[in-house]
């Protein structure tokens, strides 16, 4: 369970602005929802495969299918049933080329998405959240205490990850049936009891710092997130529900 | 390190403390979504615990706290962290057929947030004044909750959204959407008896006291 597997390089698509790359991203996504022609999709699909062929990544290209089959099936099924029975039925030969229509938007807004994430290091993306963030100040957004939320939530992944595995464990040790209850259940007491440790812990280190005397990039633990999320995994697991879930920032 | 005894000063929620919660909440979603799905009933319709997770973090930090603990981690998603189910990440799920159902989450977290809210205090008070515990009539609310608000924002903006996303007519997204309901039903029952034993673990939590 990699979180982020991002295949560093250096071409055009690597180097770009993470703001111009959402910019297209979202402008790919809008285009294959509104546009549903086979003609556009099309000319959309070998666009981000160009992309790809840029960044020289073309063996990823195909990665979304991979992992997500089953979703692209779905929106297949559904298209070619809403096709055949639906208000204007068609043959099923010819409701075919709308759901395949639908197959390759789907794909190609989801590999387009993936591009972005495997081009950008996961500090870059975690920073552009904060600077997102930022941009909600006057709406009583404190981007401080997003920011440091967001780093809550990634490291608490493998965290949650571990309990979940270590009371299956456990509960298969007594022989006790697997049911979901008998197994979320304590698992959720030792996340909130996770959570409230981690608050104290924030709290003793002065965290999140107040708006008016923080910087915008003081927030220290960001630099820490996403590579011991990611490592932590491998290990024993990072305590699993024992009796010290501590918050040790990045130590 | 936790108290399970309720804190003696009753101050205000922490800020560290919200950050905390919504950050940890927002990780059980994600893990949540990662674990594979549980194949449930005849038909053998794999169901994942996204939505137990959503739900329970609404029923669990209430209105305000659980709507931001779920934005969270729709935010960190669209921004392209694979947090969202098969590991997909990023802007390009809002064109996939899940879109809706996404867009849902954080006000459905928030709506039933909202009403558990109102039953669980009043629950609590009952009980105080009499068994000393919540009976299954008052928990048969809290589902109740989770119920309308699957109803009101999940399917609805789950519908819609695979009506966009997939082109599909009302009948067959109403259609699809379908599949999803018995494992819905199930999910709710879940998250309210999970809710109930943390409860039970941390009675301040019911008040919305964190």
């Amino acid at each position: 369970m990699n979180l982020l597997d991002h295949r560093p390089g250096t071409s055009p698509v690597h180097r770009a602005p993470l703001g111009g790359k959402y910019a297209v991203l979202l402008a790919l996504t809008v285009v294959l929802v509104a546009w549903r022609q086979p003609l556009m999709v099309g000319i959309v699909l070998a666009g981000v495969f160009g992309l790809y062929l840029l960044a020289r990544l073309p063996g990823e290209f195909l990665a979304p299918w991979r992992r997500g089959w089953p979703v692209l099936a779905f929106a297949g099924v559904a298209r070619f049933v809403s096709g055949v029975f639906g208000p204007e039925p068609l043959s099923p030969l010819a409701a075919l080329v709308p759901a395949l229509v639908v197959v390759a938007a789907v794909f190609g807004a989801l590999a387009a998405a993936r591009l972005l994430v495997i081009t950008t290091p996961g500090t870059e993306l975690l920073d552009g959240l904060a600077r997102f963030f930022g941009a909600f100040r006057r709406l009583g957004v404190d981007p401080e205490a997003a920011a440091l939320a967001v780093n809550v939530m990634l490291r608490s992944i493998p965290w949650v990850g571990a309990s979940v595995r270590a009371h299956a464990e456990a509960l298969a040790a007594r022989g006790l049936r697997r049911g979901p209850v008998h197994l979320m259940g304590p698992v959720l007491v030792a996340t909130v009891g996770h959570a409230r440790a981690t608050g104290e812990a924030l709290a003793a280190r002065g965290l999140p710092a107040g708006p008016e005397t923080a910087g915008p990039e003081t927030a220290g633990p960001e630099t820490a997130g996403p590579e011991t999320a990611g490592a932590r995994p491998e290990g024993p697991g990072p305590g699993g529900p024992g009796p010290r879930p501590g918050y040790t920032r990045g130590a | 390190m936790s108290h399970a005894v309720p804190g003696v000063q009753r101050q205000p929620l922490a800020v560290p403390t919200q950050v905390a919660l919504a950050g940890v909440f927002a990780a059980l979603i994600a893990v949540c979504s990662m674990l594979p799905p549980i194949p449930v009933g005849g038909f053998g319709v794999p169901i994942t615990l996204q939505t137990f997770a959503v739900m329970l973090t609404g029923l669990i930090l209430g209105a305000r706290l659980g709507f931001l603990s779920v934005l969270l981690y729709l935010v960190v998603g669209l921004a392209g962290l694979p947090v969202f189910s098969g590991f997909n990440a990023g802007i390009g799920v809002l064109a996939g057929p899940s879109a809706g159902y996404l867009l849902a989450f954080p006000l459905a977290a928030g709506l039933a947030g909202a009403l558990s809210s109102v039953v669980l205090r009043r629950g609590q008070a009952a009980a105080a004044r009499g068994a000393g515990r919540m009976g299954l009539g008052w928990w048969a609310l809290v589902w109740a909750c989770a119920m309308v608000a699957s109803f009101v924002f999940i399917h609805p903006m789950g519908i819609a959204g695979m009506m966009l996303a997939l082109d599909l007519d009302l009948a067959t997204a109403i259609g699809a959407d379908m599949v999803f309901w018995p494992g819905d039903v199930i999910k709710n029952v879940l998250a309210t008896l999970v809710a109930a034993t943390v409860v039970r673990a941390f009675p301040s939590l019911a008040l919305r006291r964190f």
